[in-house]
């Protein structure tokens, strides 16, 4: 099989800049500081993070990757999903980020009832600025501008907070490759498909993933040809200065694996089941999965 | 009777087989075939790429009866099944009696209560989700101009509720369907039965209790058993609405067959699923039948 990405994308936290002012928060630096932020908005009556859950658990799922990533880096879950020795999905870290999660839920962290909101409201109650954050992939400020343009400068966004003891940076981004164009090897025309893998993988194409889509390219591009917005060229820098790069875990899974973990995710957000147990599921399916 | 049967020319025959093949080519392919492809599939370790290869006898089945899920979703499709049969049939039979009776606006009652099996599924499932949806929807948005603001609650998102609410929506889309069943049961009682009655001093409750109901019942028998059918394998509101969350509350087994077989692309499992999807259908349809077959036997 041939492919070439065609779009990239990494995920940071969305905030409403106005609604920062109006309460004086300075953006966190770290998870306690979020915490504090979060408690000030929600005393104010604004959502602090608004989260959708129904028909979309891998939204739930970038909280829980990212806690992870910042609390252990990157190393427990490549060694857990290529079963390497030592490797684990029972590794604490794991279990640690499900507490984390559920204690952001206890807190009050996200809009109630989110296990039954949908991808699309999540974005509608962003834009009608009811809600202060929300951590999502960098397709969103071009979701922003074409569905509520009027709000698309008061967008900023920072880094996920680092964790006191963690050994993830807060460089350490969540991302991956969004788009891709794959074709079979066996193909009866090669011909073709290396010339359309070529267009892809083209400086128009990345031009046009920008400018039209406000996405990432997968290719470089030289920024003399295109005219980008400020927010736009900062998503672009924070992602060339991530130091390490998490790719999406239902995507670096198999997958039944990617089932058994978004399933457990949301599970872990409605309380049903302790860390633990999530921890235990997960490892379960990976030793039947991959061994 | 075997006089005529004889007496059915070779014409006649051929007239019925041609009318008949059609419908019996595309049943045999789209039905009876799948049917059995998917029993020998459930056999099969499978990934859906290629063909199977992996025989592994029973093993499935053997792990559907362990698997927790599974039965999550068995109960919840027995929750479907009787609050299926409670939330539509009284209603659809009480609007059925209503508008057969003499009131003012009838076809256009009739239209309204019946426009919601028209709407289609998804159309339903979004409208829906809107009246439900925590933040800005419609019912908690009502429920605080109200004062009623303990009420709120993520109506698709509390596991101990998600369940119920989709349930509404059924019932809401289904009730027209059945009343529109039971309306043309009704208005195929002869007149006299009723002329008869009202001679002899019957009230209208008496006339519904003793003459309506008893003769709609063999209408009533074919609508449960659609119903429960429909109750085991329904898919499609579940999925617009919940995929079968939060956290498996809404699973019912045609979400969890989907679900394994195209998105974890375990395609013997899935198929093993199927078929006990298959199984547990004609089986209950069946235990209904013989239920009331036995109830008629005993009242006659």
């Amino acid at each position: 099989m041939w492919g070439v990405p065609v779009e990239l994308a990494n995920v940071l936290i969305y905030y409403n800049t106005e609604i920062f002012a109006k309460y004086n928060l300075a953006v966190p630096t770290t998870f306690d500081d979020l915490l504090k932020v979060c408690r000030v908005l929600k005393n104010n009556g604004v959502i602090p993070m608004v989260l959708a859950l129904n028909k979309a658990e891998w939204v739930g799922d970038l909280y829980y990757q990212y806690l992870v990533t910042r609390l252990g880096g990157l190393e427990p879950f490549k060694k857990a999903i290529a079963r390497e020795p030592g490797g684990s999905f029972n590794d604490p870290v794991f279990v640690e980020a499900g507490k984390l999660l559920q204690q952001m839920v206890a807190e009050g962290c996200f809009q109630e009832g989110f296990l039954g909101a949908e991808y699309a409201s999540m974005r509608q109650i962003f834009t009608q600025e009811k809600a202060a954050m929300m951590l999502m992939g960098s397709w969103l400020p071009g979701q922003i501008a074409s569905e509520a343009a009027h709000m698309y400068d008061k967008v900023d966004f920072f880094n996920f907070p680092a964790i006191k003891g963690g050994k993830g940076q807060i460089t350490d981004i969540v991302g991956g490759t969004n788009a891709a164009f794959a074709v079979s090897s066996a193909t009866k025309y090669p011909e073709a498909a290396k010339a359309l893998a070529k267009e892809f993988s083209s400086e128009a194409t990345a031009i046009d993933v920008l400018q039209i889509a406000k996405r990432l390219p997968a290719t470089n591009f030289s920024y003399d040809k295109v005219s980008l917005d400020d927010l736009t060229i900062r998503v672009i820098e924070a992602a060339g200065k991530a130091t390490n790069i998490q790719l999406y875990y239902d995507q670096s899974s198999t997958p039944n694996l990617a089932q058994v973990h978004l399933e457990s995710i949301s599970a872990l957000y409605a309380g049903l089941i302790t860390p633990a147990q999530k921890a235990a599921e997960w490892e379960k399916a990976a030793v039947q999965e991959l061994e | 009777m075997k006089h005529k049967r004889l007496a059915m020319n070779k014409d006649t025959r051929l007239t019925i087989a041609l009318f008949l093949i059609p419908t019996f080519v595309f049943y045999v392919v789209l039905v009876v075939v799948p049917i059995f492809q998917s029993v020998r599939f459930s056999f099969y370790r499978w990934d859906g790429l290629g063909p199977p290869t992996r025989f592994i006898g029973l093993a499935n089945y053997k792990e559907i009866l362990h698997d927790q899920v599974f039965w999550k979703a068995l109960k919840n499709n027995l929750i479907v099944v009787f609050v299926s049969l409670l939330g539509q049939m009284p209603p659809a039979i009480f609007l059925a009696i209503i508008l057969t009776g003499k009131i003012k606006g009838k076809s256009f009652l009739r239209t309204v209560y019946f426009a919601p099996q028209i709407i289609s599924t998804v159309a339903t499932g979004y409208l829906f989700y809107y009246v439900y949806e925590p933040t800005f929807g419609l019912l908690n948005q009502l429920l605080r101009s109200l004062g009623m603001g303990w009420a709120t609650r993520g109506w698709l998102g509390d596991p101990s509720i998600a369940l119920y609410s989709v349930l509404f929506v059924i019932c809401w889309k289904y009730i027209g369907f059945y009343m529109v069943l039971f309306m043309a049961s009704i208005e195929g009682i002869p007149q006299e039965l009723y002329e008869a009655a009202r001679i002899d001093g019957c009230t209208s409750w008496q006339t519904v209790r003793k003459i309506t109901l008893p003769l709609l019942s063999p209408t009533l028998k074919t609508a449960c058993v659609l119903s429960i059918v429909g109750s085991i394998k329904y898919f499609d509101l579940i999925w617009v609405m919940t995929t079968g969350g939060p956290a498996r509350s809404t699973e019912l087994i045609a979400t969890y067959m989907y679900k394994k077989t195209f998105l974890s692309w375990q395609m013997g499992y899935g198929s093993a699923l199927a078929f006990c999807l298959f199984v547990i259908a004609v089986g209950l349809s069946l235990l209904f039948m013989g239920l009331s077959k036995i109830n008629r036997d005993v009242s006659e």
